[in-house]
């Protein structure tokens, strides 16, 4: 059995138990069965090029990433900010929600998830370059929900898995400082992308009504935007730890003159900007 | 499905039942009890953090000065009715222990009933603060110097015996709403209070948490090496100045995976300290609340 199903049937139970519905405040009900249609854009213009936190400009010429199963959340995101009010119910529900389902631990003032409350289960690959798609239908239940899970596909599957070579995210461009130009391969394999608990995901992400906010009651069948903004996984890239002259360590060019960045401290910059929440960010409409 | 599984979704109907129940019955005459507001730093903040709290890296702490700021306190109904409040922003020294009574913020007379939307904030200090039982209005004053919320000093300990200090403020503001604990062996969202009864609710800080090597994960641990290498200068303190000066994508992983989780605007170990400073507030011990930013903060 499943948490997932657990998470339901807690729900259920709860509010049969009570024998109402109702949120308390006239509106909206919680924990009825929905269906979340679900959808990937692009926060960023990758036309344009966008300069880093380091002062590099970076344009990214070709991105791939591969997309796990979503899942959401009624437990807030670390040190949010909530854009809606609580509902008067939504404790005691979410509560024996968390209680039947065993929600993870998490040290004390840190993220805990809390009752799930919608899934997407069908991994898929991404071109980012390629504009917003859809992605494969989800389900979920009514109520409050503020924070998601982000999970990488490994190995990636999807029309575009080949692209990305077995890797979980790969990326190409060209960045500039000055009189410097870099050409580069940033990529990431699964285990590099494993978070402080050894799994290759990005849990309590913003889920909100849009992007980067949390905290949005889902009341009704919907829509669910994943936002993805590839700027975050650059903002601390130092691309002078690969430049020519650089580091004695610095990679060579290949042949054409692109540099794989792997193993150097660009990429430690690069892998721990692909683990940042704020990367992936996740809103609902109905 | 188990026995065990099923008689905890049982327990859960009977749960929401009970819920629905004490709403119904919130308007009922039910006596009165107090509450009785306290905080306490446990034994990390008043003894120090030996080195068996430091699994990897064996360091220990002692701290000789750890400030907090408490700006507002709130206890409310289940519709966010306030009914008891901190008058106005107490500091306390939760390195100074205690004799006799607790270090108490306030207390107050309250229906016999549960109360489940407990609150408080930590910072900003602000003009009306004064110094709770046991601190000192110098303390006060180094706060509001600092602009700070929280304030601690300490040394750090090596294995070989090389010591670092430092002396940090942290200015951001954060808001612990939400808040739920332990209340005679079961986990009480709020406070219950009981006909003709005394609840002590005790405001706990975790004074270990400023140690920790990740933000969201269940395998965090403290670790002070990498901050212990921040000291450039090599001066003996670790300052907060140093500590922004490290990129975390320079920490070796040895050192600790120092994670951010989904948080996306903490790039330096003085980002992470800054973030670790707001997740000090815990409730009645291991209990805990959501902790948010204070906007602009």
């Amino acid at each position: 059995m499943t948490n997932w199903y657990l998470a339901k049937v807690a729900l259920t139970v709860g509010l049969c138990a009570t024998g109402c519905s109702s949120s308390g405040d006239g509106s909206g009900t919680t924990g009825h069965a929905i269906s979340l249609k679900t959808r990937a854009e692009v926060k960023d213009d990758l036309t344009q090029a966008k300069t880093n936190a380091l002062g590099w400009s970076v344009t990214i010429s070709e991105a791939h990433l591969s997309v796990g199963p979503l899942y959401y959340y009624a437990g807030d995101p670390v040190l949010s900010q909530r854009h809606m009010d609580k509902r008067p119910l939504r404790n005691a529900f979410a509560m024996i929600g968390d209680w039947l389902v065993g929600p993870a631990f998490a040290h004390p003032g840190h993220y805990i998830a809390g009752a799930a409350m919608g899934q997407m289960l069908t991994p898929t690959t991404l071109d980012l370059l390629a504009g917003s798609v859809n992605l494969a239908d989800g389900d979920g239940v009514t109520g409050s929900t503020n924070s998601a899970k982000f999970t990488w596909q490994s190995p990636p599957q999807g029309e575009r898995a080949a692209a990305l070579e077995s890797h979980v995210i790969l990326t190409k461009g060209v960045a500039i400082k000055g009189a410097t130009t870099i050409h580069f391969i940033a990529k990431a394999d699964e285990p590099e992308v494993h978070d402080g608990d050894d799994k290759a995901e990005v849990a309590g992400c913003a889920f909100g009504s849009t992007p980067g906010e949390s905290g949005v009651n889902m009341d009704g069948n919907g829509t669910v935007t994943l936002t993805l903004s590839p700027s975050v996984w650059f903002d601390e890239v130092d691309f002078s730890y690969v430049a020519p002259g650089g580091d004695a360590g610095a990679p060579t060019p290949d042949a054409n003159g692109v540099v794989d960045i792997a193993g150097t401290l660009a990429w430690e910059g690069f892998i721990r900007g692909v683990k940042k929440g704020t990367g992936y960010e996740f809103s609902y409409a109905k | 499905m188990t026995t065990t599984k099923l008689s905890r979704i049982l327990f859960g109907a009977l749960m929401a039942t009970t819920a629905a129940s004490s709403t119904v019955a919130c308007g009922d005459d039910n006596g009165k009890g107090t509450v009785t507001v306290t905080t306490w730093g446990e034994s990390f903040i008043e003894d120090g953090l030996p080195s068996d709290v430091f699994p990897k890296d064996h360091w220990s702490v002692k701290y000789s000065k750890f400030l907090v700021d408490y700006h507002s306190v709130a206890i409310a109904d289940e519709n966010n009715n306030v009914a008891a409040k901190l008058d106005h922003p107490l500091v306390f020294d939760m390195t100074e222990k205690a004799t006799g009574n607790p270090k108490t913020l306030f207390t107050a007379e309250l229906e016999a009933k549960p109360w489940p939307n407990v609150s408080y904030q930590v910072g900003p200090i602000s003009d009306d603060a004064t110094a709770g039982d046991l601190a000192s209005d110098t303390d006060v004053t180094l706060l509001r110097t600092d602009q700070a919320s929280v304030h601690v000093e300490g040394i750090a300990t090596s294995p070989d015996g090389t010591n670092k200090s430092f002396n940090w403020s942290f200015s951001p503001a954060t808001l612990f709403q939400d808040c739920h604990g332990e209340q005679d062996g079961k986990d009480v969202q709020g406070v219950l209070v009981t006909n003709g009864g005394n609840q002590i609710v005790e405001l706990t800080v975790h004074g270990d948490h400023l140690f920790y090597d990740d933000l969201q994960s269940e395998e965090a641990v403290p670790r002070f090496q990498a901050l212990a290498d921040a000291d450039a200068n090599n001066d003996g303190e670790v300052t907060l100045a140093e500590l922004d000066q490290v990129p975390l994508y320079t920490i070796p992983i040895d050192k600790g995976t120092y994670g951010t989780g989904a948080l996306g605007n903490v790039n330096t170990l003085g980002d992470y300290e800054r973030t670790l400073s707001r997740t000090i507030g815990h409730y009645r011990g291991e209990g805990s609340c959501n902790s948010k930013e204070v906007n602009g903060q």
